[in-house]
C-alpha cells in the first residue's frame, strides 16, 4: 500500500521546485443548517452546536431514518439583480447562488472589475432528479399506462422549474451570475466533489489559465428517495437523538447523517489579489487526488487511496508532514471510514500523527455530500485565520481503533501554520487540499 | 530564416509551455462498433448507427429515431462481476473503451504504471432509468389510491433498489474503469454535458504538462437514450422528427438540417508525457499542443465569439507570435439551424478566406452523444492524423450558404499535420490543438 514518493513525477507547477503562481483565498460563503452567514456558522461550529433535526422537506414521521441537517430555504433572501430568477432554482442551485453571492461580495469583487475571460467557476455539485414532483396526481392507473407516464413527463418538462436539473447547470449558473467567461466546470466525484473542484480550481490558477475562480460545492439530496436509498444502503445513523447522531471517531458511531447546503470560496492569484487590496484569508498551497480502485461503497480497508492522496497533496505543497498542524477529516461517523482514515493518517504522518489536531465538523453539520469538501474547506481556512480549531462533538466513547487527538467536545486555540482537508467519495475518488495560514508576509 | 510554419509537423513547443503531451492509446464503444477498428471502418465508409425508436415514448412523441449501441456484451467486456451488476449502460461502455485504450497503449497489465496513472473523465448526470421507482410507488398508494408518504415509508421503501444511489452516480464511469483496470492516480470527473469529454482531456493535458502525472486515461461516456433526455431535447425543439430515410444522426452544416437524433457511447484516449512514452517505446498517435476553454456571457454566443476565443486560446497556448497552421477542424456540427451557423461564424473568423480550413463532424454518424461527443472528436482527430484518412461529415450533402466554410463531404486520404478539435453547446466551449508527431 505504500506509495513511494520517488515514483511521483517531479517538477510540479504547484510544487516547491518551480516558480509558480500562488493561490490566495479571498472570499467565503455558506448555506448551512447552522446559519447562512459565515461568522454565525463558524461561531456555532466552534461552540459545538448541532444543526441536525427532523427532516421537514417531506412528511418524514414514518421513515426509519428521519433526521438530517436541513437548510431553511425560506430564509434565503436571494438578490434579484443577478441572474437567474429564483423561481427556476432547485435547492442545490439556491444554496450555490446564496453562498457564491456572499463569497463574491466579501472578496470585494462586487466593486473591483474582473477580466471576464480570466475568471472561472469550478464547483462540485449534486442535483438529484426531483422525483417528488412526479408524485402529484399519480395513481395506480397512471403506472399501468406507459404512454400516460410519457405524457406526464412531457407536461412536466414544459414547466419552468424543470430547468436546471442537470449537474452542469450549477457552474453555468454561477458563471452567468457573475459574468465569468473563463472555464465553467461542474465536478462530480460523489462525496469528494467539492474538494476535487477546489483542487482543479487551484490548478487553473497555478497553471495560469485563470486569475479568479469561484469554487467549493453545493448539494441537496434531502428527498424521500435519497433518504430511502441511503437508509437501505445502511449508511445512515439510526441514533435516537438528532444532535447526538453524528459522532465521528466515537466507538458507538453507526453511520452518517444526511446534510445539505453549500460552501463556496473565491480563489485568486496572490499578486492579483494583493494589487487590488483584496482581503486575504489564507493560501492554498497544494492538492492531491487518488483512486481507491476497490469497491463502490467501501473504502479500501488499508486506506491506500486516502494515503496516496494525502501524500500527493503534501508533495504538491512542498511541506513536510511535521509542518501540518490541523486536519479537517472526512470523518463521516461511519464505522469503516473513521477507522480507515485514522489508519491512513498514521501511515502518512508517522509519529507526528499523535501531535496532529484532527476534527470532523460533520459532527455538527452531518455529511453535505458533494458540498462537504466546500464547507470543510471554509472551516479549515477559518481555523487558520483565527488560530482556533473546531471540535468533534459527541466523541463520548473512545474507540481503540481511533486513538488520535480529534479535538473532542470543545474548540481549542492553537498555533497552526498548515492545515489539510480530506474528502473520500463513493466510488473511490479522493482528494486532499493543503491550506496555509496567511500572516500578511510574502 | 524567416518565421514560417514548418513544412511537415507542427511547431515545437517553447520551454515555457512545459512538457509535451502525446496520445498513445485509443478506445471506442459506439453505435457504429464495439471497438475502434470497427467504428473507424464504418465511420470512414459514411455509415450511420441510427435505428428506429419504439415503445411508449415513440407513441407519445413525434420522435422516431435513436442511435443506440447494439450487440454490446457486458459479460465479454467487463471482468469484475460486481461492476457488471452495478453499472448502468453508459458506464459499461466507458469501462470497455478504457480497456481498449489501455491495451492499445500497452499499459493494460502494467500495474506499476496504472498505480500512478491519472483518470480524467466526462460523464453523465444522475441516471435514474424511467421505471426505477415503479415497484416502490405501486406499494405506496393509500386506500383512496393516492400516493402516501406514510405508505411509502412502511411498504414502498423496501421496494427501492438498495443500490439506487450507487448505480446512478455521475462518476460511476471513471470509478468503474478504475476498479476494472486498477487505475489509482490523480483524477477528476466532469459533468457538464457535451463539454465534459474535452474538459477531462484539458485537465489531464495540464496535469501532464506541468508534471502532476506522467500518464492519464481521459475520455467521456454518456447515454442520452433515457426518457428524461428525449423529453427535454424534444421540448427544446431540437430533435429530428419522423423517420424518413436516410436515417442520419444529423445533417451538419447542410441546408436541409432539421435537428438531431439522440445517441450514446464512450470514447477514451491515453495521454502521456512525451519522454515517458518514448522511454517505454510506446506508439504515438499525435501530440496535444494547446487547450482553451471559455463560457459565453449570459447574453449568448450567436456569432460564435466565445467559441472563437476558446480556439484562439488553444492556438495561443504555444506562446509563439504567429498563429499555428491548422489543417482540419473536428467540429461539433450538431445539426440545428442556429448552432451550426454559430459554429461556422467562429470558423470563418478564425480562418478567413482566402485560406479557410476544412471542417468535419461526426454527429451525422453517431447522433448526439453528450459527454462522449468531445472524446469522439479527440479520438477521430488522433486516428486521422496517424492514418492519413480524414473522416467524412456523414449527412452533409448540400452546403448551406449561411455556413460558408469548406466541409469534408466524403472521407479522403490526406496527411494531417495539425488539427483543432472542439465542442461547443452555445455556452461552454472547449478546444484542443493537436499536432502530428514524427
Amino acid at each position: 500500500m505504500t506509495t513511494s514518493r520517488s515514483h511521483e513525477p517531479a517538477g510540479r507547477p504547484d510544487g516547491p521546485d518551480r516558480q509558480r503562481r500562488r493561490v490566495a483565498v479571498v472570499g467565503l460563503g455558506v448555506a448551512t443548517a447552522l446559519g447562512l452567514e459565515v461568522d454565525d456558522v463558524w461561531r456555532a461550529v466552534l461552540a459545538g452546536r448541532s444543526g441536525i433535526g427532523q427532516i421537514r422537506q417531506f412528511p418524514s414521521d414514518a421513515f426509519p431514518v428521519k433526521i438530517g441537517s436541513e437548510v431553511d430555504l425560506s430564509a434565503l433572501n436571494l438578490r434579484l439583480d443577478r441572474p437567474p430568477t429564483p423561481a427556476t432554482l432547485n435547492r442545490t442551485l439556491a444554496f450555490a447562488c446564496w453562498a457564491a453571492d456572499r463569497a463574491w461580495d466579501t472578496a470585494g469583487l462586487t466593486v473591483a472589475p474582473i477580466d471576464p475571460p480570466r475568471a472561472a467557476s469550478c464547483v462540485g455539485a449534486g442535483v438529484f432528479p426531483a422525483m417528488e414532483s412526479r408524485l402529484d396526481g399519480l395513481t395506480p392507473a397512471v403506472l399501468d399506462d406507459p404512454s400516460a407516464i410519457a405524457r406526464r413527463d412531457l407536461e412536466r418538462a414544459r414547466r419552468p422549474e424543470s430547468a436546471g436539473q442537470d449537474l452542469g447547470s450549477v457552474s453555468l449558473m454561477l458563471s452567468a451570475r457573475f459574468g465569468l467567461e473563463g472555464p465553467s466546470v461542474t465536478v462530480h466525484s460523489a462525496c469528494a466533489s467539492a474538494t476535487q473542484a477546489i483542487g482543479e480550481a487551484f490548478h487553473m490558477i497555478s497553471s495560469d489559465r485563470a486569475d479568479v475562480v469561484l469554487t467549493g460545492g453545493a448539494d441537496s439530496m434531502m428527498s424521500m428517495f435519497c433518504v430511502a436509498g441511503f437508509t437501505l444502503l445502511g449508511a445512515l445513523s439510526r441514533h435516537p437523538s438528532p444532535d447526538g447522531a453524528s459522532r465521528p471517531f466515537d466507538r458507538t458511531r453507526d453511520g452518517f447523517v444526511l446534510g445539505e447546503g453549500a460552501g463556496i470560496a473565491v480563489l485568486e492569484e496572490l499578486e492579483h489579489a494583493r494589487r487590488r487590496g483584496a482581503p486575504i484569508l489564507g493560501e492554498v498551497i497544494g492538492y492531491g487526488s487518488s483512486l481507491d480502485a476497490y469497491r463502490f461503497t467501501d473504502v479500501h480497508p488499508d486506506g491506500r487511496g486516502a494515503v496516496a492522496c494525502m501524500r500527493r497533496a503534501l508533495t504538491s505543497a512542498g511541506v513536510r508532514p511535521e509542518e501540518v498542524g490541523y486536519v479537517n477529516a472526512h470523518g463521516t461517523s461511519t464505522y469503516q471510514n473513521d477507522r480507515v482514515e485514522t489508519r491512513a493518517l498514521k501511515e502518512v504522518f508517522g509519529d507526528h500523527a499523535r501531535r496532529l489536531s484532527i476534527s470532523s465538523t460533520k459532527s455538527q453539520l452531518g455529511h453535505l455530500l458533494c458540498a462537504a469538501g466546500g464547507i470543510e474547506f471554509v472551516f479549515s481556512v477559518l481555523a487558520l485565520r483565527d488560530q482556533v480549531l473546531p471540535p468533534t462533538i459527541n466523541l463520548d466513547h473512545p474507540d481503540p481503533e481511533c486513538d488520535l487527538d480529534y479535538v473532542p467536545h470543545h474548540s481549542r486555540e492553537a498555533e497552526v501554520g498548515v492545515a489539510i482537508s480530506n474528502s473520500f467519495g463513493f466510488g473511490g475518488q479522493n482528494g486532499t487540499v493543503v491550506v496555509r495560514h496567511w500572516n500578511g508576509a510574502a | 530564416m524567416a518565421r514560417e510554419r514548418p513544412a511537415a509537423g507542427p511547431p515545437e513547443p517553447t520551454p515555457s509551455a512545459g512538457r509535451r503531451v502525446v496520445a498513445t492509446g485509443l478506445g471506442v464503444v459506439s453505435c457504429l462498433g464495439q471497438d475502434l477498428p470497427e467504428h473507424w471502418r464504418r465511420l470512414v465508409a459514411g455509415e450511420s448507427g441510427v435505428r428506429r425508436l419504439d415503445g411508449a415514448l415513440a407513441a407519445v412523441l413525434p420522435v422516431k429515431l435513436q442511435a443506440p449501441v447494439v450487440r454490446f456484451s457486458v459479460e465479454e467486456r467487463i471482468r469484475n462481476r460486481m461492476l457488471r451488476k452495478l453499472l448502468l449502460p453508459s458506464a459499461t461502455f466507458a469501462v470497455a473503451a478504457a480497456g481498449e485504450a489501455l491495451a492499445d497503449a500497452r499499459l493494460a497489465d502494467d500495474g506499476a504504471r496504472l498505480e500512478r496513472c491519472g483518470l480524467y473523465f466526462g460523464s453523465v448526470g444522475y441516471e435514474v432509468p424511467g421505471r426505477t421507482f415503479e415497484p416502490a410507488l405501486r406499494s405506496s398508494f393509500d386506500a383512496g389510491r393516492a400516493f402516501s408518504f406514510a405508505r411509502f415509508a412502511e411498504a414502498g421503501m423496501e421496494q427501492v433498489d438498495p443500490l439506487l444511489i450507487v448505480k446512478g452516480l455521475p462518476n460511476a464511469a471513471p470509478c468503474g474503469a478504475a476498479i476494472e483496470h486498477g487505475i489509482r492516480g490523480p483524477n477528476a470527473s466532469f459533468a457538464n454535458g457535451p463539454a465534459s469529454g474535452l474538459q477531462a482531456a484539458l485537465a489531464a493535458f495540464v496535469a501532464i504538462r506541468f508534471g502532476v502525472v506522467d500518464v492519464a486515461l481521459v475520455g467521456g461516456s454518456d447515454s442520452l437514450l433515457l426518457a428524461d433526455h428525449f423529453v427535454a431535447h424534444h421540448v427544446a425543439g431540437r430533435l429530428l422528427l419522423g423517420d424518413e430515410p436516410p436515417w442520419l444522426g444529423a445533417r451538419p452544416f447542410d441546408e436541409r438540417r432539421r435537428g438531431y437524433v439522440l445517441g450514446e457511447g464512450a470514447a477514451t484516449c491515453v495521454l502521456e508525457a512525451e519522454e515517458h512514452a518514448r522511454g517505454r517505446g510506446a506508439r504515438v498517435y499525435g501530440a496535444i499542443l494547446g487547450a482553451g476553454e471559455t463560457c459565453a456571457s449570459p447574453r449568448g454566443d450567436e456569432d460564435g465569439r466565445s467559441l472563437e476565443a476558446a480556439a484562439r486560446a488553444a492556438m495561443g497556448d504555444l506562446r509563439q507570435p504567429t498563429v499555428p497552421h491548422v489543417d482540419l477542424v473536428f467540429a461539433t456540427g450538431i445539426g440545428t439551424v442556429a448552432d451550426d451557423i454559430r459554429e461556422a461564424r467562429a470558423c470563418r473568423r478564425l480562418f478567413p478566406p482566402p485560406a479557410p480550413v476544412q471542417v468535419t463532424a461526426a454527429t451525422g454518424a453517431l447522433g448526439v452523444t453528450g459527454a462522449a461527443s468531445g472524446a469522439y472528436g479527440l479520438v477521430h482527430a488522433l486516428r486521422s492524423m496517424a492514418s492519413g484518412t480524414v473522416p467524412p461529415t456523414t449527412g452533409h450533402e448540400h452546403a448551406d450558404p449561411c455556413c460558408a466554410m469548406p466541409v469534408v463531404g466524403r472521407s479522403e486520404a490526406r496527411a494531417i499535420s495539425s488539427a483543432l478539435v472542439w465542442t461547443t453547446d452555445g455556452a461552454r466551449n472547449v478546444a484542443l490543438l493537436l499536432g502530428a508527431v514524427a
